[in-house]
This record gives structure tokens, sequence and C-alpha cells, in this order.
């Protein structure tokens, strides 16, 4: 079966760094994808309102290219485009009235019925390589690396389109500790960051980001991994502003979770985009070897 | 909790408070500060909430003034048809509210603007912060025992107001080292639940 790849607006430009990765590990884990011909934005959110149906035109859209393209399955990297292109998806599976509404609208199109499954990348790690061929295919395991894995809000809520039901954290714990390294469980995995609130706060101002990169810290975290542009963006760019305004005590490096499966598996480190990540998580895989193998 | 500020406490929920002098609170002008509460004045304005006391005082008033000129049901029935969801459903537990991660900067907690949306008091919720800062995280809305995905409610809220043609922020006023900044995710995010 075709997987067709969406990568979504912010991954080639300022996420590189959490595409390249992935896309360079999928070749070393012999998973063939294809990025979307012609893919469009997802628009970000889920329209919440009941009347909104045109928001959903722009995620359809994806789904409709997908199909057209012959693909099963569509993988997302990000978290808030799987989120939006799952629900959307659940809606043109389940709700016929709103269904034949949005095909209609878009009479040059294809008709749409749910048939593409839209996955995340940790899913299709999951079913289509398994945590112990990963293990096997680790080159250059993350020893003495303590990880708490960041889900945030998209991957998990609402029910019926997350990855894994509430509060487990499997999917992400499995793969870390495939790779080698060493799994902090916290309270903040799946708490927000904050958001998109971000763009009417003062830089430091986003309590909700503290909270969780507290919680991190008082459960010993050395490092961050998300899967989201955004939680990278408040959690990770804005660290410096909270911790000058004094609403977190001590730093979190933070980095995308296909960062550390490129690192394991030996890929080339051009493809890690380090630059892109803050000078502290760079300082702190050089302290703990993580960039000296390769 | 202090000694005293046990007792304002304590006066301000018992009839006892529409006895004592005013000239008390005027002794410990502080104290009111702190506890936000002032019992003889009806018009007092309450400070955005900044402590646990501040957040226990919100919780306090918990009964609502109410008449029949009071409640709008088009207000209710424009906020269920916006919502999809039955606000009358709520019981008013507050789980909401304690799953909240926005809920300390909020002016209403989640229940409380459930509790006005169930009398359609869009009135009263014009000028508060609640609906403009609730991210849509969902934790509300996993976590609710009747049900309602309270994240929806907090959409139609907004709606109400950026179909008005009303701006919550000024794309033109962000600052251009700024938006170099910002991930292009933020941005549409942003855009697409703030600005109408």
């Amino acid at each position: 079966m075709k997987i067709s790849y969406y990568p979504g607006c912010t991954l080639k430009y300022k996420a590189r760094n959490l595409e390249k990765a992935a896309l360079a590990s999928l070749d070393v884990l012999g998973i063939d994808v294809e990025e979307m011909d012609r893919w469009n934005c997802c628009g970000a959110v889920y329209s919440l309102a009941a009347d909104d149906l045109i928001h959903m035109v722009g995620p359809a859209r994806n789904l409709i290219r997908a199909k057209e393209q012959g693909a099963g399955k569509i993988v997302t990297l990000c978290s808030m485009c799987y989120n939006t292109l799952a629900r959307v998806n659940q809606l043109m599976k389940n709700d016929p009235e709103k269904r034949d509404t949005i095909n209609r609208f878009m009479d040059d199109e294809i008709d749409y019925f749910g048939e593409v499954e839209v996955v995340h990348f940790l899913s299709l790690l999951k079913e289509e390589v398994g945590w112990d061929a990963i293990r096997a295919k680790v080159s250059h395991p993350l020893n003495n690396l303590k990880i708490a894995s960041y889900y945030g809000c998209t991957l998990q809520r609402p029910e019926e389109v997350g990855i894994e039901p509430m509060g487990s954290f499997t999917l992400m714990n499995d793969l870390f500790e495939a790779l080698g390294a060493e799994v902090v469980s916290f309270a903040g995995a799946d708490k927000c960051c904050g958001s998109y609130q971000v763009i009417c706060e003062e830089p430091g101002d986003n309590s909700a980001a503290a909270k969780v990169l507290n919680l991190a810290a008082e459960n010993g975290a050395e490092m961050l991994a998300s899967s989201c542009p955004l939680c990278e963006f408040n959690l990770g760019k804005q660290q410096e502003a909270l911790l000058q305004k004094g609403a977190i005590s001590n730093n979190v490096p933070t980095l995308y979770f296909t960062q550390l499966l490129a690192m394991a598996l030996g890929v080339d480190s051009k493809e890690w985009c380090l630059e892109l990540n803050d000078k502290i998580t760079v300082d702190l895989l050089e302290a703990k070897n993580c960039l000296a193998a390769v | 909790m202090t000694p005293a500020l046990q007792r304002i406490n304590q006066l301000s929920t018992t009839s006892a408070a529409k006895r004592i002098s005013p000239a008390f609170f005027r002794r410990f002008p502080a104290l009111i500060q702190v506890s936000s509460f002032d019992p003889f004045n009806p018009r007092f304005v309450r400070p955005r909430p900044r402590t646990a006391f501040h957040c226990l005082n919100q919780e306090r008033t918990m009964t609502l003034p109410m008449n029949t000129q009071k409640v709008s049901m088009t207000s209710i029935e424009r906020i269920n048809e916006l919502s999809g969801e039955n606000v009358k459903l709520c019981m008013q537990c507050g789980t909401c509210t304690s799953a909240c991660p926005m809920a300390d900067e909020m002016d209403f907690f989640p229940r409380k603007v459930m509790h006005y949306s169930q009398f359609g008091l869009l009135k009263s919720m014009e000028d508060i912060n609640s609906y403009w800062k609730c991210a849509s995280c969902h934790s509300c809305s996993v976590r609710c025992p009747r049900g309602i995905d309270i994240a929806k409610v907090m959409e139609a809220l907004r709606l109400l107001v950026l179909r008005t043609s009303k701006n919550h922020i000024e794309p033109s006023r962000i600052p251009a080292e700024k938006l170099k900044e910002y991930p292009g995710i933020l941005m549409v995010a942003g855009f697409r639940k703030l600005t109408s």
C-alpha cells in the first residue's frame, strides 16, 4: 500500500529538523513514503463550530489528493496537522450530510468518503517497523540520556483521533527505550504548551509552557522531545525568555523525537539539522557524546 | 490563610457582613485588597485572579442572581447552535476548571463560563478574557462527566464576537521582528482562532 507523506507548512522552513531527520531515518529503516503532490495548508486548527464547513475544505482537499494519488495512508509528522487531518477524515467518514456538502462544494474534485487512513509518524514506526526492528538497527544508542516524551494536546485529544488512549505515552516512550535512552515520565506530557496563545503575549509570559518545563525539570528530565513545531517554539525557542522572567528555574533542552531517531540510527549528521535547535540542546548532546560518533 | 484573612472570609459569607461597620474594613485596606472582596460595594471590580486566594473568592460566588428578564433564550440557542452542544447538560461540577491549563489566567473559570452560558448571559461575558485564553487543548472536553465538548462552547463564544467583524488581535500591529521569529503554524493557528 502506498504511503503518502504530508509535511505541512512549517516543516519546509522553521521545522526542517523535524522533517529531514524523519525522512532520512525512514530510508535507513526501509520504509517507502512519497511526499504528496500539490499539498496545501491543513489550517493548523480544526474548526469547532457546528456550522463552519469552509475550514474543512483545506484539509479535505489534502485527503482527496491522497486518494487521487492512490495512497492508502497519509503519514504526518506535525501533531497539529495530524489532528486536523484525522478529525476532518472522521467527519468525512461519519457525517454523511456534511460530507455531501463538502463534496458538492468541491465539484471539480473527486468525491471523498474517508477512504484514506491518517496516521502519525509514531504509529507508522510501530506498525510498519516495530520497536524490535528499530532496536536492531540502532548503531549509536543514546545511552545516559534522560528524555521526557512530550505529547502536547493534539496527539491524544479528542479520544477518537488520539494515537493512543489518554494518559498513556507508550509510543514515544517505547521508541526512546528502543533507541537506548532512559525515559522520564512526568505529569506534563499531555499538558498544553499554550499553543497559539503566544501570538498575543510577550515572550516569557506563557505560564502554560512554564508549567510543562518545570514539571519536566522536577522529574529529572534532561531533555524534552516533542513532535510539534508550535510546542517546540513555545517550549524551546521561548525558554530563554521564560528563564529571564523567572517563570522557570532550570533549562530543559528541547528537540524533535525524529532527531533522536536519526542520531541513534547513525543517519548522516547533516540531516539532523541541529543548527535549527537551540545552543543548549547541542551542548547537552555534545556533553552526552551523542554527536561524536557520526 | 492568615487568621485575619479567615475572619474577613467568614464575615463576607455570613449575614454578619451586613452588620459590620465599613470602618472595620477601612481599618484593614490591605487585607481587603488581598482578599479582593468588598461586601459594601456592589460595584466592586474584582482584579484578575493572581493568587490561590483570588481564585477561591471567584469560585465562592456560585449563585447567580437571576430573574426572567435576565435570561436570554435566544442567546442560549445561539451558543448551542454554534457549538453543537447543549450547555444545559452542565451540572457545575468544575471538572473543566480543574483540568484547564489556562484557568489561572482567566477572568471567569470554565465552570463559570458554562454557568453564564446556561442562562445566555452574553452581555456579562462581553469583556472577560476566558474564551480568548482558551487554547482548544480539549483537556476539559475529554474529562467532562456530562460529555459536553466545552472547547466547542468556548469556540462558539469567540465566534459570536468574531462574526461581528471584530478582531481579538490585530495582525498588522504585530512587530516585524516577532513575525520573523514566529513559525508558520503559530500564525495560521493564531489568526484562525483570534481574527474574524
